[in-house]
């Protein structure tokens, strides 16, 4: 996909607050937590882990992380991320769903917004991922 | 203006968003119909489209589709062809998905506007021009979609 052209939009304080209180109600409400502790339980490697986070962090595009995530389901022949995957779209597809909510009818921020939450939504769940792996280990010795 | 549109934020969400939801209804419909072929096939669409854009696509598919191949190879890749290569094409093809978004109808002229047919032929080849840059454009994206998703369902067993 080319680069955008087009500078990234600068969002407003109340648009920034509306993106943190839905972060934090993610989790309070065990939304992230539970992901990277199941992620950790089916035993994902960090490296995959990492890649999907790195890819979060970077991507202008949405639907890139989404399509990571079924390309990495459909060609794992160990059969770990097809019993996350479905947990981890539905929630994206929630986010996708806030993201124009708060965004209202501006493509631009909506667009902004989007990669802001999945920003959050990542390192929410990549942190617990590995405290519940390193806990794990621990529990192993 | 059809480079405005490209360039656009709204248009960035139509491919994200819209034209994701289309491409995943075109697999599910093919998966629903049809035997699903091996994930081999559709790896051969990306790297033709980098080097040769649609009129490289327009060429797998033809040449896959007159190869001597499995029955099931042979469905999938007329599949694409109604899907990609004709015109306005079925219900959930890509032209017709594109024809529909009301962005890209703003930038086509009313066929109906002229009198004689030769002018009536003129603004339709210009019609296509656009639509097939438009096509050009966002094709890689839409097989991104279209692919993942494939390779999605079919491993949750489609």
């Amino acid at each position: 996909m080319d680069v955008i052209k087009f500078a990234e939009p600068i969002l407003n304080p109340e648009t920034l607050k509306a993106i943190d209180l839905h972060l934090e109600a993610l989790y309070e409400s065990k939304t992230t937590i539970d992901i990277g502790q199941k992620m950790a339980d089916v035993e994902l490697k960090s490296s995959q882990i990492r890649n999907l986070e790195n890819l979060v962090m970077s991507t202008k595009r949405f639907s890139e992380i989404i399509n990571f995530i079924k390309n990495q389901t459909g060609k794992d022949k160990k059969g770990k991320w097809p019993l996350i995957a479905d947990t981890l779209l539905h929630q994206l597809e929630a986010l996708e769903d806030k993201a124009r909510e708060i965004g209202k009818d501006n493509p631009g921020i909506t667009f902004e917004v989007k990669r802001q939450l999945a920003r959050g939504w990542v390192k929410q769940i990549v942190a617990h991922y590995f405290f519940a792996d390193s806990k794990k280990k621990k529990d192993k010795l | 203006m059809k480079t405005d549109l490209l360039e656009s934020y709204s248009f960035y969400l139509l491919q994200d968003e819209a034209m994701r939801k289309n491409a995943c209804q075109a697999v599910d419909h093919f998966l629903k119909v049809q035997q699903p072929v091996k994930n081999a096939q559709l790896h051969a669409i990306p790297p033709v489209m980098q080097a040769k854009g649609l009129s490289g696509l327009r060429g797998l598919i033809d040449n896959q589709k007159s190869k001597n191949t499995k029955k099931e190879n042979k469905k999938f890749w007329l599949f694409l062809s109604d899907l990609i290569l004709s015109n306005p094409g079925p219900e959930f093809s890509l032209r017709k998905f594109l024809l529909d978004q009301p962005q890209i109808k703003a930038l086509l002229q009313d066929e109906t506007s002229a009198i004689e047919k030769k002018e009536q032929k003129k603004i339709r080849k210009a019609n296509k021009a656009i639509v097939d840059e438009i096509m050009e454009y966002v094709l890689p994206v839409y097989f991104e979609h279209f692919n993942c998703h494939y390779f999605y369902r079919t491993r949750q067993g489609a």
